[in-house]
């Protein structure tokens, strides 16, 4: 339903309204992935890490208190369930193949090799960034935020987003000046053989 | 060397540049120097390809009403509805239904008053009966209707086989009174 606020779908939410709370994952979708990806990265199995985030949002309702806004208490739960992944990962690796044929069956295999390439592109351009500064390009271009909204969301201010995001273009255009400059190399100590 | 710290500086802006941040003033000495500098145009460009890059990124997302029925789905939330929710709804049907029995009590009232006025027995008998079987009747039938309207318009099936036993409650109790209060 239209106009309904992030406090009406959490009341119904919380009387047990599943309805509610799939409008709710709608709304928030952009902020789980972009949490998740922050911590994760770009990887085939995102999306279970994804759901796995919104079940324990689920659970967590009762406690919400409504201190800090709805999509800041998403965004940490997200988060930190990420990080917890990545923890039991460090004991746990999930084989290649396995992560491949995840992906494989839900995207099928040429929509999912064209997905990798334009996903790889973006990661590697991402890998130059850490913290706050993947935080805020992952809320803005894969979530769609405003800057008013991302200082929402992390609990900052707005021109501390701002700036967080102009250096974060900053460095991702210094990654591709150097991929460039090497490349011109590659080229140049080929054709000077 | 002094062209270089200026060609920094252009650097800097030029992620503001695109994005149309810059005032009129910075704007205007941007591009004046855009267009005697290969270097900064070449820059300009590099911003432009990684905005370019950057802008796909909501094509990695999947469609939010796919997230939510597959969360839904583990969690077996598809269709269901909180207590809360139905009662809400009832108490809407409710309202409607004492108002619209209080009203039939009202004109029913007048009769059986206007019977007790002209000191007639059977007068006051039949008005008495006729005013029992309207009250619960009536009152039983527009309530089970307006109940029967709103959980069909609700689409929840839930609420509509609560409004369907309700329904069959209402009229079998009415059409019970009625004919106990005939036959007596």
């Amino acid at each position: 339903m239209r106009g309904e606020t992030d406090h009406d779908l959490l009341e119904k939410a919380k009387s047990g309204d599943g309805k509610a709370f799939g409008r709710i994952v709608e709304r928030h979708t952009g902020v789980v992935y972009a949490a998740v990806r922050s911590v994760l990265g770009s990887r085939s199995d995102i999306d279970d890490a994804v759901q796995e985030a919104f079940i324990r949002i689920y659970r967590g309702l009762p406690s919400f208190s409504g201190r800090s806004s709805l999509s800041t208490w998403i965004w940490s739960i997200a988060r930190n369930h990420a990080i917890n992944v990545r923890a039991k990962e460090r004991d746990d690796v999930i084989p290649l193949e396995k992560t491949a044929e995840i992906a494989s069956n839900r995207y099928g295999p040429e929509a999912e090799l064209a997905r990798r390439t334009a996903a790889e592109d973006i990661e590697w351009l991402l890998s130059s960034l850490e913290g706050n500064y993947r935080e805020v390009i992952e809320l803005r271009y894969l979530a769609g935020k405003k800057y008013r909204e991302i200082a929402k969301v992390l609990d900052l201010p707005e021109g501390t987003i701002k700036t967080l995001i102009h250096r974060a273009r900053i460095r991702m255009k210094k990654m591709m000046d150097e991929r460039d400059a090497s490349e011109r190399r590659e080229s140049e100590a080929i054709n000077g053989m | 060397m002094k062209r270089s710290m200026e060609c920094n500086n252009i650097e800097e802006l030029l992620p503001l540049y695109i994005d149309g941040e810059l005032s009129a003033e910075d704007a205007a000495a941007v591009s004046s120097h855009l267009a005697g500098c290969d270097e900064c145009l070449k820059s300009l460009e590099t911003y432009r390809a990684l905005e370019s890059s950057l802008s796909t990124m909501p094509d990695l997302l999947p469609d939010p009403r796919t997230v939510a029925a597959n969360v839904s789905g583990s969690l077996g939330l598809e269709n269901r509805t909180s207590v809360a929710a139905i009662f809400r709804r009832m108490s809407l049907v409710w309202a409607f239904a004492v108002t619209t029995a209080a009203l039939i009590l009202l004109v029913s009232r007048f009769d059986y008053v206007s019977a007790l006025m002209s000191g007639q027995e059977s007068l006051i008998d039949s008005a008495g009966r006729s005013m029992d079987y309207w009250i619960v009747a009536a009152s039983g039938v527009i309530a089970g209707i307006f109940n029967q309207i709103e959980a069909t318009m609700s689409g929840d099936p839930w609420i509509l086989a609560m409004g369907m036993i309700g329904f069959g409650l209402l009229v079998f109790t009415a059409g019970t009174v009625a004919a106990l209060k005939t036959l007596r």
